[in-house]
């Protein structure tokens, strides 16, 4: 830095006009969810519940292993045993989906949404977009991990699964998706029948969650 | 610029807005007048898109709110100062409003020390007052550094210090050359924060004026005398062809009030003919006085209109 300098160089607001873009409402969507108390806890909860919770289970089913009959023994799921805390991390996920959009009509802050962002269309499809992309990394990251630890717990005591076994990869990575585009979906809809929309979708997509297509972006 | 053009709103049977037409220039402040539920807030919003109109059209420099490229860039609004979640830090919440029209976080920074909120920008807004909410709420307005500024109510809840902070404010704005609209029902606070005056009743245009002209026009200027020949100073009065009347009530005995003559004219005439005045007092109906007039007078307008 050499020399004074005297005008301000400071950026000037004006100078930097520009039409407002998708990417801007993406980014402001982002803002708004990470400070969005709710969406803290919701999201803590799905990783302890994920993980933690699936870890205390595959530890405590792979000592009772030796215990099991012989039927038991055949019918051991070592991968479902590691995913069971999983269906409590989804609801957690649902009900984000749920949060983010009700908090909006209830607290009014979609009117000053909308006078920032006007085209409507816009801002659900950056608010499902921004829901589903983050519910879907941390989905996958506490459905993987768990399945890691709860196999790491169970080696040893019970016989383990891998990701290479048929089927398991798929039932890993699906495990969280479809509640990421039940939460992502509930978002254009009106927040009293989002948790219905929700619920619906838990109580029966897990049966096929290797079906749900992983981090689907919502129809609309 | 803001131009409305035949503007309707109605719901169900209501007629919240009917046939509103009016331009607001730049460089000005603009009042918004009307009593409670004249259609105020319903326009605001069709200015803004949040309402569409039943009929006809508003613009915002020539094109509608929704169309414009970056809204905040271009038109400021304060419309509700609590719709805004509760849960959020102050400066998240206008970051979220910044980021969505490309605005720099540098920005942000700026207007919560325009509105004096710096030292509380990390606190949840759930906690503010009542002022506190309006200034975050002007904040917001003022993030895009816009041309044009709508505030509905803006000194709702603020104590005697904001209302004067807010007026200085908004005087400032437009003195910069933005256009400013700014709505109240309080006439007595238009009169010291407004140029010109767009006053409605029932969502129709009453008057479309500058605030000088509206107090000339509607308020009934009178001379209070006392005297203690004040019959005979009456017919004189009379008879120049002012109207007078017995002072109202608790004012004591030989009082009348003078209307038609201001009280140059009066104090003449008493001179003339040799009559004492011991008060002679000019009356100006206050602005209050003159906006209920006004706003009666179009109740009373409507009345007719349903017989004619």
């Amino acid at each position: 830095m050499t020399g004074a300098t005297i005008a301000r160089t400071g950026p000037d607001p004006r100078a930097a006009f520009r039409a407002s873009t998708f990417a801007d409402v993406l980014r402001s969507e982002w803002t708004k969810l990470r400070s969005l108390r709710p969406a803290f806890w919701a999201l803590t909860v799905t990783v302890v519940a994920g993980i933690g919770l699936g870890a205390v289970i595959s530890a405590a089913a792979a000592h009772g292993y030796a215990r099991l009959s012989a039927s038991g023994k055949l019918s051991w799921d070592p991968a479902g045993v590691s995913q069971a805390g999983v269906a409590i991390a989804s609801l957690a996920i649902a009900v984000l989906g749920v949060l983010c959009m009700s908090s909006e009509y209830s607290s009014g802050m979609i009117r000053t949404s909308l006078i920032a962002v006007p085209k409507r269309g816009r801002v659900l499809a950056a608010k499902s977009l921004v829901l589903a992309v983050a519910t879907f990394v941390v989905g996958e990251a506490v459905s993987f991990t768990a399945f890691f630890v709860g196999q790491a717990l169970i080696s040893g005591y019970a016989p383990p699964a891998a990701l290479g076994d048929p089927g398991v990869a798929r039932a890993v990575a699906g495990a969280l998706s479809c509640s990421t585009s039940a939460a992502a979906g509930s978002v254009p809809r009106a927040p009293q029948h989002a948790f219905t929309e929700a619920d619906t979708g838990e109580v029966t997509v897990p049966g096929q969650a290797g079906h749900a297509a992983a981090g689907a972006p919502p129809g609309r | 610029m803001i131009e409305a053009r035949g503007l309707v709103k109605r719901y169900g049977s209501t007629m919240a807005v009917n046939d509103l037409s009016f331009s607001i220039r730049p460089g000005v402040v603009t009042g918004f007048l009307g009593p409670n539920g004249a259609g105020k807030t319903t326009t605001m919003r069709m200015i803004l898109g949040l309402d569409a109109p039943t009929q006809g059209s508003v613009t915002v420099g020539g094109r509608r709110y929704r169309d414009r490229p970056a809204p905040m860039r271009e038109v400021g609004a304060l419309l509700d100062a609590r719709a805004l979640l509760g849960g959020r830090r102050a400066r998240d919440h206008l970051l979220c409003l910044a980021h969505s029209n490309g605005i720099p976080r540098s920005r942000v920074d700026e207007v919560l020390a325009t509105v004096g909120l710096q030292g509380v920008a990390r606190r949840r807004v759930k906690g503010f007052s009542l002022g506190m909410g309006q200034r975050l709420g002007i904040a917001a307005a003022l993030l895009g550094d816009p041309a044009v500024l709508i505030f509905d109510e803006p000194v709702n809840g603020l104590d005697p210090d904001g209302i004067h902070w807010v007026r200085t404010l908004i005087r400032a704005l437009a003195a910069e050359g933005r256009t400013v609209l700014v709505s109240s029902h309080l006439m007595s606070e238009m009169a010291l924060t407004a140029d010109h005056l767009l006053v409605i009743g029932k969502g129709a245009l009453i008057a479309d004026t500058s605030v000088d002209d509206f107090v000339r026009s509607s308020s009934r200027q009178s001379v209070h005398v006392r005297s203690p020949q004040a019959a005979e100073l009456a017919a004189r009065c009379r008879q120049a062809g002012a109207t007078v009347r017995d002072g109202s009530t608790g004012t004591g005995p030989g009082v009348i009030e003078i209307t038609g003559m201001d009280s140059a004219e009066v104090g003449r005439l008493a001179a003339a003919d040799g009559i004492a005045l011991s008060e002679l007092i000019p009356l100006r109906a206050s602005l209050e006085e003159a906006f209920m007039e006004l706003t009666r007078q179009s109740v009373e307008y409507q009345a007719a209109g349903v017989t004619r």
